[in-house]
């Protein structure tokens, strides 16, 4: 049976199916999770945060699209785990992080629904291996060095992607009528 | 104005990088959704326990019929009247009710438990686990029975982590008070066995918590609770058609969140 079956069978609140999308993506989200927390969570709050994560699918099986049920899990994933940190008081460093953007009634359109459009343009139109880590770095919070291990490159050529990577998003923000300034790139 | 480029993916869900899967032990994962839930297999019963502590003063509270007025003397116990609580000591419950305790399985298949605060506190064989825990699961079942005369817990489809008895004044109304996890609260007139009904009465319970929660709703009749429904809501007010004549008393039931404050509270009858 397909995941589109099982996803059909979830919004009918069928246990069973629960059960197979967590055989299925646990070790997942596990990844997601422990990516995202750098290994500042304890196993037990990471268990604890993927058993989370498949009770938010639970209660929201219906919003999800036949196909898209992996990243709707790794979206969720990355917030319980941002989550968590925030409940130990622990800050994500992450270096060349920031955009100064301006445009006209910036504050007022630039809200996050936008945002999050820009983003995805800019992250689908990247080519590899610039996406996979700018993913890596930006949605994963993973270190250059975790990067550069992980994907067994040296750490010059991911800063090199990612420099790529977010040239690539300016030009797809100033394509949208927005200025970005150069500083940071 | 300044953004971060990660914060630019807060409202995303369309990315699944590619990663290589970290092991995790996908029993234990399902036992714990399960149990949020509200589930109960035989495999959740090793999981589905009281905290050491938390199992003492409900054994406490039940024994003596404690309504959970006591709190700022004992630890949290599942039930609290809110009133004289202040906003300190409602945070201390919360922050309280949301500790969990741990386990670790090793090589060999021995679990070493550790309470909120880490703190290593027994290890066992996977055999001798199941057997205390089953051991420690009927000593809190007793002692849920204890703490009310008014149902049979064992009719429940699980057996609540606690009951309490709240009274209702003559209108209807009862007082604030904060629930938790799995633990239930009966409505009933107080020194009465419960509301004489007549079939076709509507019921309405309502009461307001205090950020969106799942509750089951539920009565009682001759010592025997019925199925519940479970509404997810912040404002409620649940209807239960009576289905015969006779005396019920009425429940509800934390389905999620380590606990939550309810106000507002009133039962009516049509």
């Amino acid at each position: 049976m397909d995941e589109k079956k099982y996803l059909a069978r979830l919004f009918d609140k069928d246990e069973k199916a629960l059960i197979w999308f967590i055989d299925r993506y646990a070790a997942y989200v596990s990844a997601v999770i422990k990516r995202v927390t750098r290994g500042m969570a304890p196993p037990q709050d990471i268990e604890e945060a993927v058993a989370d994560v498949f009770f938010v699918l639970w209660n929201n099986a219906g919003q999800i699209q036949p196909g898209k049920t992996k990243a709707y899990l790794a979206s969720v994933a990355r917030n319980k785990a941002k989550m968590l940190l925030r409940n130990r008081n622990v800050a994500i460093p992450l270096e060349d992080d920031i955009l100064i953007i301006s445009g006209d009634d910036i504050e007022q359109k630039f809200a996050e629904k936008e945002q999050a459009a820009f983003i995805k343009k800019a992250v689908c139109s990247m080519k590899q291996p610039t996406r996979d880590i700018f993913l890596r770095y930006y949605y994963l919070y993973q270190t250059a060095e975790e990067i550069a291990s992980e994907m067994k490159m040296n750490y010059s050529t991911v800063k090199t992607y990612l420099h790529r990577g977010r040239a690539r998003l300016k030009e797809i923000l100033t394509e949208g009528g927005y200025t970005v300034e150069d500083s940071y790139f | 104005m300044k953004i971060h480029i990660s914060d630019m993916f807060n409202k995303t869900s369309d990315f699944a990088p590619d990663l290589s899967e970290e092991k995790i032990r996908k029993d234990a994962v399902r036992n714990k959704v399960l149990k949020k839930l509200g589930q109960d297999t035989a495999e959740t019963k090793k999981i589905h326990r009281l905290k050491k502590p938390v199992f003492i003063a409900a054994v406490l509270a039940a024994a003596i019929g404690v309504c959970g007025f006591a709190y700022a003397y004992v630890r949290w116990a599942g039930f609290s009247y809110t009133e004289g609580l202040t906003e300190a000591d409602k945070e201390a419950i919360e922050e309280q009710a949301s500790r969990t305790s741990s386990e670790e399985v090793d090589a060999e298949g021995n679990i070493t438990y550790f309470d909120e605060e880490g703190n290593e506190t027994m290890t066992m064989t996977e055999e001798e686990a199941e057997k205390y825990w089953e051991q420690m699961e009927a000593e809190r079942n007793a002692a849920v029975q204890e703490s009310t005369d008014k149902v049979d817990v064992y009719t429940f489809d699980t057996v609540p982590q606690g009951i309490t008895e709240v009274f209702t004044d003559e209108t209807g109304v009862f007082e604030d008070f904060m629930l938790g996890y799995q633990y239930a609260a009966l409505f009933c007139p107080e020194n009465s066995e419960g509301y004489a009904l007549t079939a076709g009465d509507t019921v309405t319970v309502s009461l307001t918590a205090k950020e969106r929660v799942g509750i089951e709703f539920g009565y009682i009749l001759k010592g025997v609770a019925s199925e519940s429904e479970l509404v997810w809501n912040t404002d409620f007010s649940y209807d239960m058609k009576i289905p015969e004549d006779g005396v019920y008393c009425f429940y509800i039931r934390l389905f999620s969140d380590p606990v939550v404050e309810l106000s507002n509270g009133k039962l009516e009858i049509s």
